[in-house]
């Protein structure tokens, strides 16, 4: 039997139940538990100031039963080590009906971890062998195709056809990560990006990095590939750019590579006088766009100096083009249900989601090419254009390097 | 009936509101802020709408099975815990503004709503509400009424019930109650003593023990034009209760929209925490800091009068304090900073009481005897200043999974010092429950109240020790 899980007779039927935590899961999380004085921010504060509109997509979009809360995942966490085991089917229903966005940690007004307990809690039931049948498809999928998208493997690389190697000895190595499957457009207006910007870009592994198996709870698979990536990523010796957020953030977490954000290493370019950007001719002024921030960075963010989306707000600055929401960026802005594995498991909740985010009428930008992609879908049949950052500024602007090599130290 | 007989039953009732009944998501509604032991609710139940929480309450009567009140859950007195079982009503689906009428200056809100978000609705009209709990984010309208909520106001109007115009509720028999002038079908909301006795009242601080709030009217007032924050420092905690006593006495307190007392240990404690490198030995021994709020000129004059006052009683200005945290908390991390500041140490124990100014020195004393009974929590005693008199906090800091037990003791032998000590039980719900009914007469008729409206004990049973 696996570890954490028991059988119990229950009606005459045989229960799963899960009895136990990992002595990681306590060590690591105990002071949550026991900390939390249930005071419901993560749940459903309102709180302007920390951007924050009534926090959890899921308990908005999906349902309003408390236990898919991050303050549920604590109380679930918290019972169980009190001693009272909780079924484990029902238990992964409601931890893995999140969107693992953070913004719930965002709320915590004590700093607490309510996500990162239900991603921990994903992990012990996922070694407990309780996971919900639509979790287990899309584990599959991403072992056997390296995505989740259910594109081959071999098409994995499809997105970089015809493109010309880099003359000269690469400047950075740009890992399109989840962009490759899940916004091939993204992912090549990356690439275009940095070559127009003067850089040589060679590219980064053709394989997944394993960000989207640790959102589902498969650390051991998720944390081997991204020390596969990891290792292909320095081959080349050349400053790392990934194009997707949570990739970025999975490299990093499992297997400590150091990369820019596209839109990082332009706006640190920029400011280098290595790039000089600005809108192309003709289009009309002021440009307006919303720029939906992406979960995924804001959870990053806690405690970092700037974020991509801080990058990308500062060149929206300097090009005059005006980022709506820019002095509260989160407003009414709660996950777009791309993230967590929410399209995988609830896809229509994951789609009330996005829909919720879309400005009406408008210009949406993303930097996460994930974000973008499940924006897109939602955004079929309304007046909003969404667009990847890369995208965005492929279709917007002019870079031109001013010296030779430029741009080509991430920040 | 058995449980998952009267749970079923419910459901076919009640139709299409949202239950829910799985133990997981049941462990959500088990407890609230505080130290009280957590209950286990068999069903909790999400209304829209006053419709749906009278069929709820008439289903659990039919049922005989106890009926729980639930708002935002920040409250500190357990008064949302379910002891007994039975129905949790969780009214944060219930969250419009049903009426705002800037010409009779009130609005009219859902019990579910949170106050920020009111605060985002009234903030374009130039207008606020007279209080503001400190855990604004998440606390609701509804639950700031049932508990006598404190906070930002309270200097100004003195608790929540005091900026009340008047309220609907479902009672235990299903009637539905309006309360002040809407009592008068067709008249509305718009002052609250209107006919007779003020029924209101009944349901202030009641936490849910009379009736279910599905209606706040709360009167409108104008949002600060400015504002401005300044401490003063006094040199013990009688000087610091002289002063307010002044203060009060002139009705300064109209430009104080949040005014609060911190005993020396505490200002050290917490500048240190904030500067390491400061030296704070020789601070005074008390420290009283103001938010201002109002035009500027009159501030400036208020804050002027305020520090003579203070100065007859020996204190001064006392910049360094305000600097180092009181500024901090009032308007770079707002009102709810305090709530994060209370429990960053560890998890907290509050206790509050009301108390008048010339008992703020005894009160400290208090909290210094429970700080050398028990020695092994962290103590502290702060109190907000009111339109008259002061709610005293005492605070203390423990581990919750290995002390939890030791300090419900230690909570309770400080709610018997203060009542000795001449403080009064505030934010009852279950926390208080044994004291109050020490006050015979009082509680006598509270329980008489409680038989007439709810014979069967249905709704809230013991809180405020009523129907236990």
């Amino acid at each position: 039997m696996p570890p954490g899980a028991q059988w119990q007779e229950n009606a005459g039927f045989m229960t799963k139940l899960l009895a136990s935590l990992s002595p990681e899961f306590v060590q690591r999380y105990e002071r949550d538990l026991y900390h939390c004085s249930s005071c419901n921010y993560c749940v459903d504060a309102v709180w302007p100031e920390r951007g924050l509109n009534h926090v959890c997509a899921t308990m908005q979009q999906h349902t309003r039963a408390p236990g898919y809360s991050g303050r549920g995942f604590i109380e679930a966490a918290r019972a169980i080590l009190d001693g009272v085991p909780l079924d484990g089917d029902a238990l992964a229903t409601r931890v893995f009906t999140c969107t693992t966005c953070g913004n719930c940690e965002s709320a915590c007004p004590i700093g607490l971890r309510p996500a990162s307990i239900g991603q921990a809690l994903r992990r012990e039931l996922v070694n407990a062998g309780c996971v919900p049948e639509a979790v287990g498809a899309a584990r599959a999928d991403i072992v056997r195709d390296g995505n989740p998208y259910g594109t081959p493997r071999g098409a994995r690389e499809n997105w970089a056809e015809g493109l010309a190697p880099a003359p000269g000895a690469p400047t950075v190595t740009y890992f399109a990560g989840c962009a490759a499957v899940a916004d091939a457009a993204e992912a090549r207006a990356g690439h275009a990006l940095l070559a127009q910007a003067g850089a040589a870009p060679s590219l980064g592994p053709a394989a997944c990095c394993g960000a989207a198996l640790a959102e589902l709870g498969c650390a051991r698979e998720a944390d081997a590939l991204a020390a596969a990536a990891a290792a292909a990523l320095r081959a080349p010796a050349a400053p790392a750019v990934v194009a997707g957020c949570e990739c970025r953030r999975h490299l990093a977490q499992a297997a400590g590579v150091e990369s820019a954000g596209l839109p990082g290493w332009l706006w640190s370019a920029v400011q280098s006088g290595a790039v000089a950007v600005k809108i192309k001719d003709g289009l009309g002024r002021p440009l307006r766009v919303h720029l939906l921030e992406s979960c995924q960075l804001k959870r990053t963010a806690r405690g970092a100096p700037a974020t991509d989306e801080d990058a990308a707000l500062a060149l929206f600055a300097a090009l005059g083009i005006e980022a709506c929401n820019a002095g509260y960026p989160s407003a009414y802005a709660l996950c777009c249900g791309a993230a967590g594995g929410m399209p995988r498991i609830q896809p229509q909740a994951a789609a009330r989601m996005a829909r919720a985010r879309l400005p009406a009428g408008d210009i949406a930008v993303t930097v996460d090419p994930r974000c973008a992609a499940h924006l897109r879908q939602a955004a079929r049949g309304t007046a909003c254009a969404v667009y990847g950052f890369a995208e965005f500024v492929q279709a917007h602007c002019t870079l031109t390097p001013r010296r030779s090599g430029a741009g080509a130290q991430p920040q | 009936m058995s449980g998952a007989d009267w749970v079923q039953a419910l459901a076919g009732a009640v139709g299409g509101v949202a239950l829910f009944d799985d133990p997981i998501d049941l462990l959500s509604y088990q407890r609230d802020c505080s130290v009280v032991p957590p209950g286990g609710a068999a069903l909790a139940a999400r209304p829209a709408n006053a419709e749906e929480v009278a069929a709820l309450v008439a289903a659990a009567a039919r049922a005989r099975q106890p009926v729980y009140v639930r708002g935002g859950g920040t409250m500190y007195a357990g008064g949302a815990n379910p002891h007994a079982g039975g129905l949790v009503i969780d009214m944060a689906g219930m969250a419009r503004v049903l009426e705002l009428d800037l010409a009779r200056g009130i609005v009219v809100v859902e019990p579910g709503i949170r106050f920020a978000e009111l605060l985002e609705v009234l903030a374009p009209h130039g207008q606020t509400v007279g209080i503001v709990p400190l855990t604004g984010p998440a606390a609701t309208v509804g639950g700031a009424v049932a508990a006598h909520a404190l906070g930002t106001g309270s200097a100004r109007h003195q608790s929540m019930g005091d900026c009340v115009a008047g309220l609907e509720a479902v009672l235990a028999d299903g009637t539905r109650l309006r309360t002040g002038s809407a009592a008068c079908h067709g008249a509305g909301f718009f002052q609250r003593y209107c006919i007779g006795p003020d029924l209101t009242g009944l349901f202030l601080g009641s936490d849910a023990t009379f009736g279910v709030v599905t209606a706040v009217c709360l009167w409108l007032y104008p949002a600060p034009a400015a504002r401005a924050s300044f401490c003063l420092g006094l040199p013990d905690a009688a000087a610091a209760g002289r002063f307010l006593a002044a203060v009060q006495g002139c009705e300064l307190t109209r430009n104080v929209w949040y005014a609060a007392g911190y005993e020396g240990a505490a200002v050290r404690a917490r500048v240190t925490a904030a500067q390491p490198a400061r030296t704070v030995a020789a601070w005074p021994g008390f420290c009283v800091a103001f938010d201002l709020g109002g035009a500027p000129g009159e501030i400036d004059a208020d804050r002027a009068r305020l520090a003579a006052l203070a100065g007859e009683e020996g204190g001064d200005e006392f910049a360094a304090f305000d600097e180092a945290y009181f500024r901090k908390l009032r308007y770079d991390e707002t009102y709810w900073y305090s709530f994060a500041g209370y429990f960053g140490r560890s998890r907290c124990a509050i206790l509050m009481s009301s108390l008048p100014c010339d008992r703020l020195a005894v009160f400290c004393a208090a909290v210094e005897e429970q700080r050398k009974r028990w020695p092994a929590f962290v103590w502290g005693a702060a109190s907000v200043v009111c339109r008259r008199g002061l709610h005293g906090g005492v605070l203390a800091f423990y581990d919750e999974r290995h002390e939890w037990e030791t300090m419900r003791q230690a909570i309770a032998g400080a709610a018997d010092a203060l009542v000795a000590a001449g403080c009064v039980p505030y934010k009852s719900g279950k926390l208080w429950a044994p004291q109050v009914r020490a006050c015979t007469e009082y509680f006598q008729v509270l329980e008489a109240i409680k038989r007439g409206l709810d014979p069967q004990g249905l709704l809230s049973p013991g809180n405020l020790g009523l129907g236990a």
